[in-house]
């Protein structure tokens, strides 16, 4: 048997099984096809709104291509942004913070509520490092 | 320019096989029919005004293009739902086959079979399928346009991309592959 006989009976056992698809298929197929037709660029056929979504699964293929472009991108840098906003946000408020303690301890060294030899205390270092906690 | 009764002549002509291609390409039924859904509004939205001669070749463009767009797709996809996977349920699809469906497939011209031969029959169908199934994609895509789809090696070759001398090969080892493969299975066509 040569290539094109063997192609021919596997393209025959093929349709047989194109046509045994179940109703269900066939059925999708078909209204696959009804909302093709009507999205028709064409300018002698009027164009007519399908529910494309009332087809189970076709969420990805409503809407004009265009459309569908513009919010794929929106879908992946909004995410982005908010992330990038929240981090910047999250940096001023710690470095605030930081300054806000050592602020702290600095107007307690100048008006001698802590003596200037605290620094070389041990204890003291530790009673930053806890009361920053 | 096509008319609305050409383009619908032609996608009712071209669907059936072009689900199985997808089938064959993506293995799962539901992906399938959304892919060749958009395969069908990609080419009435945009090429619908077109000569009704050039819909075929146009077709199997968009119809692989839309496959690769779906593994692209899934790859993405994929490398977020293994992280979870551990927590999703086990999907089970023998649950929800209608065993109508499989007497409907048995309408019609088949009727006459013995249910020895019918058994059988669709036994080397699914064998067949499965062996096409297994083949690189570019053999394939290659075998199924110029023997099932009836494209010339012109045609196969412009849908594909590629030069007309590597769809004869891409034609060459897939027909080899599926004979090879068939005879290890003790199936004779």
């Amino acid at each position: 048997m040569n290539e094109q006989q063997f192609a021919q009976e596997i393209r025959r056992s093929l349709d047989e099984s194109a046509a045994r698809l179940p109703y269900r298929v066939s059925h999708r197929l078909e209204l696959a096809r009804n909302a093709a037709l009507a999205r028709q660029s064409t300018t002698e056929v009027q164009r007519v709104n399908v529910p494309v979504g009332a087809l189970a699964g076709a969420g990805a293929s409503s809407g004009s291509p265009e459309h569908t472009v513009w919010w794929r991108l929106a879908v992946t840098l909004v995410p982005v942004l908010v992330v990038a906003v929240g981090l910047m946000v999250i940096s001023v408020w710690n470095d605030t913070e930081t300054a806000d303690e050592i602020a702290e301890v600095d107007t307690a060294v100048l008006t001698d509520e802590v003596p200037l030899s605290a620094y070389t205390d041990r204890g003291f270092g530790v009673f930053l490092k806890n009361s920053r906690q | 320019m096509a008319s609305r009764q050409e383009l619908s002549d032609f996608l009712a002509s071209v669907e059936r096989r072009a689900f199985k291609h997808a089938v064959y390409a993506v293995r799962d039924e539901d992906a399938a029919l959304d892919l060749v859904q958009d395969s069908m509004l990609k080419l009435s939205e945009r090429y619908g005004d077109k000569p009704a001669a050039e819909f075929p070749m146009l077709f199997q463009r968009i119809l692989q293009n839309t496959i690769t767009d779906h593994f692209r797709r899934q790859k993405v996809r994929n490398t977020w739902v293994t992280l979870f996977s551990a927590f999703m349920p086990d999907d089970d699809e023998s649950g929800d086959r209608d065993p109508l469906e499989t007497l409907d497939a048995q309408d019609g011209t088949e009727r006459a079979r013995s249910a020895a031969d019918e058994v059988e029959r669709a036994q080397i169908m699914r064998a067949i399928e499965d062996e096409i199934k297994r083949l690189p994609p570019r053999q394939r895509e290659a075998f199924l346009m110029r023997y099932w789809e009836d494209m010339d090696v012109a045609e196969t070759a412009a849908a594909m991309g590629c030069s007309e001398g590597s769809v004869k090969t891409h034609c060459s080892r897939a027909t080899h592959s599926l004979a090879a493969a068939l005879r290890a299975k003790g199936i004779t066509l």
